[in-house]
């Protein structure tokens, strides 16, 4: 009996999907053509390319992945070196997993109101960049702690006998050990910015041309493919055609963590 | 002149008596055994010289001390990095550190110490040679997690001599190795014993009438594991006084066959826990 129904699902889930990149790749296609990624769109995004909404998308994801790495990192060492079960780090464990479980929607709100608002940003690059380095932070401190705790206890402690400093061990063997973890997070982390247009939705904005400077506005490829589903009369075929590309895009990421974790774990 | 003294050593772990009044002097070069079944704090003894025990989760409680040369190694204005360069310490399965087997022995000079990259590169190179790692490898650029048991082992005896020291602490260094590698090891522990004290804890009784110049038995009691014999290596081994210590050299040396023979007292050290460390030796050690 369960092993019917497990056979059953286990179809319905592959024909799924199957039908869903079917579905993506048709579609998808009628809106392609030569010149797509390098042509900027035309006809509020119904019509020409995507050039511009790569270049945001780039812009925003490579610098707000760079920024909350910029923070996880120390932080994540800080907590794998001096955590002690004191009332201090189990508070931070609450409140890492309360970052990482929030909603995206509550952190574009949030972005919005503090930085496209208070800080008086605008609907700007910069508001994305920052907005999406909080919501990544959690992520990537978690994911860090993951990678710098797996690391084999043995190690530190050869270097404590050999005589070396705690920074020494760390610098130079902890991290060289943890990094494909480490990369594999990151890779993660950047996969989720790409796909996430709630929180850049009403920070960075939807413009579709090409941004000069951090206080432009500019889309990413899901808040383009979210605009021309929800606001652009008769956008559907071209929202398909840049899903299409997002999807090989979170395709391509997803197979670059594979390949981060599946390395052994020194790389020479 | 290498002088080493454990003064009245108590250690407990988390209120769990490890020692018990450890007491004793050894002067080296040479090599000093210090045997006993598993489980009894063996292991414990030569963490504690190195201030191992000091980086561990648990938390430990000292009576006694430990003197080298006249000097405690607890000594808070001795820094982690010149004990290192007193005493080295090889663990049971050394763990390779990243990068090539020179990068591994470089490592600790070239962090710890200010000497030139040539002095740290002639250093290594003795090292290496000194524990015939050289000659068997076709280079010194290989990847040390890749080497064998035996090589790994030898490397870290290299890695810890490179720093100088004037103490080795060995444990169990011939844990999974065929005997023709363990020939290979106590060819090298002979040769780094020739200017350096080395302390070797093991519980093959053959391999420490080999090596030892004086041994010591350790044996559970009230109040942790005491030091229950000790003295030059034909002396105990020859005319050991405990009844326990003299079954394990019996047993370790393959002189009893019988095991119904066996003193109560030996059984009963023996606790399960100590039992399922043993089988995860064994597991560790296969290939």
């Amino acid at each position: 009996m369960i092993k019917t129904i497990g056979q059953i699902s286990v179809w319905l889930l592959i024909g799924l999907v199957v039908w869903m990149g079917v579905d993506m790749a048709v579609r998808g296609a009628s809106g392609f053509h030569f010149g797509y990624l390098f042509e900027a769109p035309a006809d509020m995004g119904r019509s020409g390319g995507i050039a511009t909404i790569l270049v945001s998308t780039a812009l925003i994801v490579t610098l707000a992945v760079v920024l909350a790495v910029l923070f996880s990192l120390p932080a994540a060492i800080i907590y794998t070196e001096f955590q002690r079960d004191t009332r201090f780090w189990r508070l931070m464990h609450i409140i890492l997993d309360i970052g990482v479980g929030a909603p995206r929607i509550v952190w574009g709100l949030f972005g919005g109101v503090l930085f496209v608002g208070y800080f008086n940003l605008g609907f700007s690059i910069l508001s994305g960049i920052i907005t999406l380095a909080c919501l990544l932070a959690p992520i990537l401190v978690t994911g860090f702690i993951v990678g710098l705790q797996a690391t084999d206890p043995a190690l530190r402690k050869q270097c404590v006998a050999l005589g070396l400093t705690r920074w020494s061990t760390l610098w130079n063997q902890v991290l060289p050990a943890a990094r494909p973890s480490l990369i594999a997070t990151a890779v993660l982390a950047t996969g989720r910015g790409c796909g996430d247009a709630a929180a850049l939705l009403f920070t960075a904005g939807v413009a579709t041309t090409l941004p000069t400077s951090l206080y432009d506005s500019g889309a990413t490829l899901a808040v383009f493919v979210f605009h021309l589903l929800t606001v652009i009369p008769g956008g559907q075929t071209a929202a398909y055609t840049a899903a299409a590309v997002l999807f090989v895009i979170m395709l391509a990421i997803q197979w670059m963590i594979t390949a981060a974790n599946g390395k052994g774990r020194f790389a020479h | 002149m290498i002088q080493l003294e454990y003064q009245n050593l108590s250690l407990k772990s988390d209120n769990v008596a490890i020692l018990d009044q450890i007491n004793f002097e050894i002067d080296g070069p040479g090599v000093f055994a210090l045997l006993g079944p598993s489980g009894t704090g063996k292991s414990t003894l030569l963490r504690a010289t190195q201030r191992m025990i000091e980086s561990d989760d648990t938390h430990w409680q000292r009576s006694g001390d430990i003197l080298l040369n006249g000097k405690s190694v607890f000594a808070s204005s001795l820094g982690r990095h010149q004990l290192a360069r007193q005493i080295g310490y090889i663990p049971q399965r050394p763990r390779m550190l990243h990068g090539s087997v020179l990068a591994n022995v470089e490592f600790a000079l070239k962090h710890t110490t200010r000497l030139s990259a040539e002095e740290i590169r002639t250093k290594a190179l003795a090292a290496l040679a000194e524990v015939d790692v050289t000659s068997e490898l076709p280079t010194l650029d290989k990847a040390a997690s890749e080497l064998s048991g035996g090589q790994a082992q030898r490397v870290a005896i290299a890695r810890a001599i490179a720093l100088n020291p004037s103490v080795l602490l060995m444990d169990e260094p011939s844990t999974g190795l065929d005997p023709f590698k363990v020939q290979l090891l106590e060819q090298v522990i002979r040769n780094t014993a020739r200017l350096r004290l080395v302390v070797l804890v093991t519980h093959d009784v053959v391999l420490a009438r080999r090596l030892a110049k004086w041994v010591g038995f350790i044996l559970p009691g009230e109040n942790g594991s005491r030091l229950v014999e000790f003295g030059a290596t034909e002396q105990v081994f020859d005319r050991p006084q405990d009844p326990v210590v003299k079954e394990f050299i019996a047993l370790g040396s393959g002189l009893l066959g019988d095991t119904d023979n066996l003193d109560i007292a030996a059984r009963e050290m023996k606790t399960p826990e100590q039992d399922t460390r043993a089988d995860a030796d064994l597991i560790l050690a296969l290939p």
